[in-house]
């Protein structure tokens, strides 16, 4: 009994560790780049999604749920782990971009099933300025 | 309707809007020949109590909101503490002039703003607001250099508004002012908004962030309805949650 008792704790304790470990994981420069390709990848799906024939959409949905599952990994981390030393002061404005981006993407998605391509294309537009707006500021980008 | 009539109409209709082009296009043209003032239904400020605003209690330097002139379009009112210049003519993108004639209040240091950067229409909302005027002993990255803040700063892309001279557009990526939201006071000292003068982004604003606006107002629908009669002002710090200024 005593020792079922011991391998249960043993067990909790390495998975509490594991999970505490796993939240801590510093957010790489490696990191960052893989995940801005993945979201510029999927800008890309959204435009050929508009300028291309894809059936029923499916370019523009695969390609706001790319990035999208991109910003749900970002609202995990600290900011100031992707962003240059000279700009962390500016994490909540990195914050707000991320949101209106996720907002711009879920309106777009719905004007999908309205098939409102014109309100589609206009919120696409829309997510491309959250783009440009953060990297001008972030990044120097002028 | 006979024809002699009807041309009758069409004659007078043509004749006055030769006279008063602003009948067909709803702006009224300054005095001076100097326009982009655009008049709205007067609208009484009220503070959180629903009662009149008074402009004598304005706390000075102390950024205050209400919605003005559609039900979306936040604006920020403030006593700078100082007078605001007189007849400052400014200029908008496509070159059209206008003309700053200056706050309102006994020293003239009354002034309000449309509270969306002309940049890229940034603005406060209930969440958080990135956009405020910024008292003078303040500092702000928009001018790490000035002696003195005083100014109105969007902390998205670190433009800067000068309120004392227009909301003229003095630092960072914003190529336009601010536009000015004319406010008159009556003779119980209670203020009144009654028209935007300078460029404007509403439309833009309205074409935006219609997702914003279901969040906020159900739809962009209510959104853009305008203001009638009163519009409640509250400090910003009781208007949204967050300020966040650089």
């Amino acid at each position: 009994m005593i020792r079922k008792l011991s391998k249960a704790l043993l067990f909790s304790s390495l998975l509490a560790a594991t999970a505490l470990t796993a939240e801590e994981a510093h957010y790489t420069k490696a990191d960052r780049i893989k995940d801005m390709i993945t979201m510029a990848e999927g800008m890309e799906q959204i435009q050929s999604g508009l300028l291309y024939r894809c059936k029923e959409g499916q370019c523009i949905i695969k390609g706001a749920e790319d990035i999208k599952s991109v910003l749900v990994h970002l609202e995990k981390v600290d900011p100031k782990d992707f962003l240059d030393a000279e700009q962390q002061y500016a994490h909540k404005f990195a914050k707000k971009r991320q949101l209106m981006l996720n907002m711009y993407l879920n309106e777009m998605l719905e004007e999908l099933k309205r098939k409102d391509m014109d309100a589609v294309a206009h919120n696409y537009g829309l997510a491309l300025r959250e783009c440009t707006s953060c990297h001008m500021r972030l990044r120097s980008n002028k | 309707m006979e024809r002699r009539s009807f041309l009758k109409i069409t004659g007078a209709s043509a004749a006055a809007v030769v006279i008063a082009p602003s009948l067909i296009t709803q702006r009224l043209y300054a005095e001076d020949g100097l326009s982009l003032y655009e008049s709205y239904e007067k609208v009484h400020l009220k503070d959180a109590d629903g009662n009149p605003l008074k402009a004598s209690t304005l706390q000075p330097e102390v950024n205050y909101v209400f919605n003005f002139p559609h039900i979306a379009t936040p604006c920020i009112l403030v006593d700078l503490g100082r007078p605001a210049n007189k007849d400052v003519k400014l200029t908008a993108d496509d070159g059209t002039e206008y003309l700053f004639k200056g706050g309102v209040g006994k020293n003239g240091s009354i002034v309000a703003y449309s509270a969306i950067c002309p940049h890229q229409l940034t603005h406060p909302t209930p969440d958080d607001s990135f956009f405020q005027y910024l008292e003078r002993k303040g500092k702000t990255l928009a001018l790490p250099d000035a002696k003195e803040a005083g100014i109105f700063v969007c902390s998205s892309h670190l433009s800067a508004f000068d309120p004392v001279n227009g909301g003229k557009a003095i630092a960072g990526p914003a190529t336009e002012g601010l536009t000015q939201i004319v406010l008159e006071i009556d003779e119980n000292d209670e203020l009144w908004a009654v028209g935007a003068l300078g460029p404007n982004r509403f439309h833009d604003y309205m074409d935006a962030f219609k997702p914003e606006f279901k969040k906020y107002y159900e739809n962009k629908r209510k959104a853009k309805r305008l203001v009638k009669e009163e519009a409640k002002v509250v400090m910003l710090k009781q208007f949204t949650k967050e300020i966040i200024q650089y």
